[in-house]
């Protein structure tokens, strides 16, 4: 049976340079990456993640924007399809491919109830629920209350949370089921210029903080940037820095996930995906360390001053987010605003994220089990809302941690490894270079071509390698986890690697299936 | 904030900005997808 329906596509050439710009600009921009350049060696950290932007960010961003593009010319959007198109006579590379819907799932199932946290709390400040609490031990029971982690005066369970998760999930579904165009592409041509204005907004807020406390000149605003900015050379020498750096243009610019491959699959033949692999990772690039750089490190410094912000740097994604800014904020004329600035930026950036984690498994059923797009988003949505309920009710438990380490941080190293080898030398730095330029309005530097065939998976097996020596005994006996948790982790761990057979079982019934109909 | 960090901010502000500029100069001097 030929294929019967025409497969989606961007509308135009900004859509699809702003939904992959959304999905890279996420929480991670305004909250990790402060706090790791921060307490990484300050302005001094940025050269490590310049270089690893230059050697591994960029052309894993170009690699995996040519792949998408190669793979939906033969009617595949996801990794599984586009591997065995560079590689048709290797039977077993298409099994590596399931990464790249695996990863996003897992991401999707913990990311969208993080998600829910921020349209709540931007609702919370509006309505002025949280703007007067003005120290860290009631904005941490609040929001232990908010997870249902205790119960206080605050809240008495988690219904709210499950309320606003509800409500984020239903958002994020109804946005798929409208598609490429209709849905995301809408999404995000309105929510990036909205969260560029709100950083603005917050940017500015703080840039005008000047020296708030006069018995306390020299918690000031020049010194908030100094604390994020001046540089400590010696952090140069210790890999962990480097590590760090590498980790974080991961995470920043999402690639090794699957997702950008996907999108990419979208375009046609002829368009340009040097440009918009640039412009996309430029976009990407203010929101981080131009936007992301002023706001929550240099305004927390002022209020905390200079020892504080040590322990406030390292304290975590969460504290630095949800308990941090909003006392921050707090101390300020129009707190309920301003709060609900910060906490719908967040937002804005979380959803555009959380669909482009959604769209491999989507676009999987839709190209290899040739289902039509709103019963694959109907299937999605109530495997996926089954699987949310996990990390949800056991947050205490330590299950969102393991999500987020194999879904959102050893599987990407692997996945990009793979990519890079397939694209630089199974597919042939030749034809490679061929591929990234068709319809390309400029050209990549020459070294690019080296970078990518030797530089940048020797920078792969680096950190895999490092991970291998300094880590992976510790990860795997679970070394780090408490003993009331093992269990939970565990279980989480065996629930993954059911997920991984039954994606791997749904690749061989579909290739069968090609198989029975040729 | 010392002079190392006005240096490291400046160089990354305005290589960044640089950058993001010359992109969208591009993008928008070209046609639509369609």
């Amino acid at each position: 049976m030929a294929r019967l329906k025409k497969r989606d596509s961007w509308g135009t050439r900004l859509g699809v340079i702003m939904a992959v710009a959304g999905s890279a600009v996420g929480l991670g921009n305004f909250l990790r990456f402060p706090a790791k350049a921060a307490s990484n060696g300050g302005g001094a950290f940025m050269i490590p993640y310049l270089v690893s932007l230059l050697l591994l960010g960029l052309p894993l961003m170009w690699i995996e924007w040519t792949l998408g593009r190669y793979g939906g010319g033969y009617e595949h959007g996801t990794a599984p399809g586009i591997f065995h198109s560079i590689w048709r006579k290797n039977r077993f590379i298409k099994y590596f491919g399931v990464i790249g819907i695996f990863g996003p799932i897992v991401i999707f199932i913990y990311y969208t109830y993080i998600e829910s946290w921020t349209l709540a709390y931007s609702f919370f400040s509006l309505v002025g629920k949280s703007t007067h609490l003005f120290d860290q031990a009631s904005m941490q029971s609040f929001l232990r209350g908010f997870q249902g982690l205790e119960k206080n005066q605050y809240f008495t369970g988690i219904g709210t949370a499950y309320l606003f998760f509800l409500v984020t999930f239903l958002l994020n579904v109804g946005v798929l089921y409208y598609g490429i165009k209709g849905g995301i592409e809408r999404l995000c041509k309105v929510a990036m210029p909205l969260l560029f204005i709100s950083a603005v907004v917050l940017c500015i807020r703080v840039l005008t903080l000047g020296t708030p406390d006069l018995t306390r000149p020299t918690w000031n605003i020049n010194n908030g940037f100094g604390f994020f900015w001046n540089p400590d050379f010696s952090a140069l020498l210790s890999a962990k820095v480097w590590l760090e750096a590498a980790g974080q243009i991961f995470f920043t610019l999402s690639v090794g996930i699957g997702v950008i491959l996907t999108y990419a699959s979208y375009l046609s033949k002829g368009d340009d995906v040097v440009l918009s692999g640039l412009t996309a990772t430029g976009i990407n690039e203010v929101a981080e360390v131009i936007l992301g750089g002023s706001i929550v490190i240099p305004a927390a410094f002022i209020f905390f001053g200079p020892v504080d912000i040590k322990a406030i740097a390292q304290s975590g994604v969460f504290n630095l987010g949800f308990v941090t800014m909003p006392l921050v904020l707090n101390k300020l004329p129009l707190a309920e605003l301003l709060g609900f600035f910060w906490f719908f930026l967040l937002f804005l950036a979380g959803i555009t994220s959380s669909v482009s984690l959604a769209q491999p498994a989507i676009t999987f059923l839709e190209d290899e089990f040739n289902i039509d797009r709103k019963k694959a988003v109907g299937i999605f949505g109530v495997v996926t809302f089954i699987l949310c309920q996990f990390p949800i009710f056991f947050l205490k438990n330590g299950v969102v941690d393991e999500l987020d380490f194999w879904g959102g941080t050893f599987f990407l190293v692997i996945f990009a490894t793979v990519e890079v080898i397939l694209f630089a030398w199974i597919f042939g730095m030749e034809n490679a270079w061929d591929e990234i330029h068709k319809g390309a309005d400029m050209t990549i530097p020459r070294i690019y071509k080296y970078i990518i065939k030797y530089i940048t998976p020797l920078f792969l097996f680096f950190i895999l390698g490092m991970w291998l020596w300094q880590q992976w005994f510790a990860v795997i006996v679970m070394k780090n986890v408490s003993e009331e948790n093992r269990l939970y982790v565990l279980g989480t761990r065996v629930g993954l690697l059911v997920m991984f057979l039954v994606l791997a079982i749904m690749v061989k019934i579909a290739w069968g299936r090609k198989r029975a109909r040729r | 904030m010392t002079i190392g960090g006005w240096i490291l901010a400046i160089f990354f502000w305005g290589l960044i900005l640089s950058v993001a500029i010359f992109c969208f100069k591009k993008v928008f001097a070209k046609k639509q997808l369609k």
